[in-house]
């Protein structure tokens, strides 16, 4: 469909340079997910795959396209739900004299289409543009980030994510914070919600060359508050078939095989609450992908 | 009166000199007074001319002194394209580019030099710059064994070699790097400490 035109745009920023086959790299990344509900009136258990491909030029820029398959498994009495997504980014890094350090300028355009027979979730399009930088010494990271998701049914959600990040320890640890600030349209649409605030945290340290259990890195996340039909600029993903998100915390370990592929593996449990059942239930997951690079 | 005359006499040289100074003289005696914006500028009349990609290559090298990264990078390849042939081009732009830590691109250049000259020393080293940034651990180490073999007597190359082995968790073939550093560089500071673990 409209995949050309979105290519077109995001290799726009390359128009006039010479191309060599040698200054780009590719990075591949498959990935499964599965959860179970706990306390839900509804739903049962989650699963999911996908797969993303990278393409960068150099330090110019680069693209990247996700695809996803989820499934929602729900009680008796309601209807599971079928989910694909696509996901397209790209991303123009400049250093403008001007400027010290990088500037990244990037446009991130997401589309989910699923069965729900009510079309609340279903037919979902965002477009999330984004400026960051990154210092010279590439230990401070702040970013601005926007989403504008459209929604069947009368709801359209504007997110607003300012970001911070840090290095700490001479680079062996990052901690970024993400606040999610997120108005809808619709507040009827929304689990009664008019606006939610969101506040995520994570944390990564990197092992030396003899991590535990061979670990290159391990991470740790947690997200207070809370949100609703979130987009996520670091999962590249749209929180579309959720209900209000009140909470999270999840722990990552990640193992290099070789030079040039990987291993994450991401434990998690999540807080939920469907205002409409006046139902508060959890979700335990896990996440493994594999990665590969060019 | 004699001493209008005089003076009028002591100015000539220095007038006649001044009216004779090339626009390459005059840009070398502004950088050597630091006035590097200007030194760039009294190249204008020549960036056109047979010497052109000199010319550019000087205004990249002119910008580097300022800072003006970008700017640098730009001169060069403009220097680039009006001499494709140009090594000195590719060296320069590196500079720059890394200043700037664009690794892939330094890299990119440093391996356009070695395809044209194959063991270039200064392109050699500043792929090493590269690969250790980029954290490539396992290129880095073949890398600078073979770069230490084309240049036995060279330190820098194992140093890059240590650092890698270290960074691989080789203790033992890291040391041993460090140990042929301090042959050739016996107060080599980081090998030393290395060593002494």
């Amino acid at each position: 469909m409209k995949m050309n035109a979105l290519f077109a745009l995001a290799c726009a920023g390359f128009s006039g340079q010479v191309l060599a086959v040698g200054d780009w790299s590719l990075n591949g990344e498959m990935n499964a997910s599965g959860g179970t509900y706990s306390g839900s009136q509804l739903r049962d258990r989650v699963s999911g795959y996908g797969a993303t491909l990278s393409a960068d030029y150099l330090e110019r820029g680069g693209l990247t396209l996700g695809l996803s398959r989820s499934f929602v498994k729900m009680k008796p009495g309601s209807n599971d739900i079928k989910q694909s997504s696509v996901f397209t980014s790209g991303r123009m890094h400049l250093t403008p004299d001007s400027l010290p350090g990088r500037l990244t300028l990037r446009l991130d355009l997401h589309k989910v289409d699923n069965d729900d027979v009510s079309r609340d979730t279903d037919e979902v399009s965002a477009y999330a543009p984004q400026v960051a930088w990154l210092s010279p010494d590439r230990q401070t990271y702040m970013d601005l980030g926007y989403a504008k998701s459209r929604y069947q049914n009368n709801l359209k959600v504007t997110q607003y994510t300012p970001t911070f990040g840090k290095g700490l320890n001479d680079g062996a640890d990052w901690m970024q914070f993400r606040a999610y600030l997120i108005d809808m349209s619709n507040a009827a649409r929304a689990q009664g919600k008019s606006a939610t605030f969101a506040l995520e945290s994570k944390w990564t340290h990197w092992f030396g060359p003899k991590g535990p259990i061979g670990l290159d890195n391990v991470r740790a996340g947690l997200l207070l508050g809370s949100r609703v039909y979130a987009v996520d600029p670091d999962g590249g993903s749209v929180s579309n078939l959720a209900d209000s998100q009140r909470g999270d915390f999840n722990v990552a370990g990640e193992w290099k095989l070789g030079q040039s592929s990987s291993i994450l593996a991401i434990l998690g449990h999540g807080r939920f609450r469907n205002a409409t059942l006046s139902n508060d239930y959890t979700l335990n997951y896990g996440y493994v992908s594999w990665s590969g690079k060019w | 009166m004699k001493r209008t005359i005089l003076l009028a006499l002591l100015a000539f040289p220095l007038t006649s000199l001044a009216a004779e100074e090339s626009a390459w003289q005059k840009s070398y005696r502004l950088e050597y007074q630091q006035k590097f914006s200007e030194a760039a500028i009294a190249l204008n009349p020549v960036d056109n001319g047979r010497d052109a990609d000199l010319a550019l290559m000087r205004k990249g090298w002119l910008a580097y002194q300022r800072a003006r990264y970008g700017e640098a990078v730009e001169m060069y390849q403009k220097a680039l394209e009006k001499n494709p042939a140009s090594l000195e081009a590719r060296q320069g732009v590196m500079l720059p580019l890394m200043a700037q830590q664009r690794w892939r691109e330094v890299a990119s250049y440093a391996r356009k030099v070695i395809a044209d000259s194959a063991w270039d020393y200064t392109a050699h080293t500043r792929l090493l710059v590269a690969e250790e940034a980029m954290r490539d651990w396992a290129t880095l180490a073949a890398h600078a064994e073979r770069l230490s073999e084309h240049y036995p007597g060279d330190a820098t190359a194992l140093v890059y070699l240590a650092r890698a082995h270290a960074w691989m968790g080789n203790g033992k073939e890291a040391k041993d790097a460090y140990n042929r550093v301090l042959a050739r560089y016996p107060g080599h500071i980081e090998a030393s400490q290395y060593v002494a673990k």
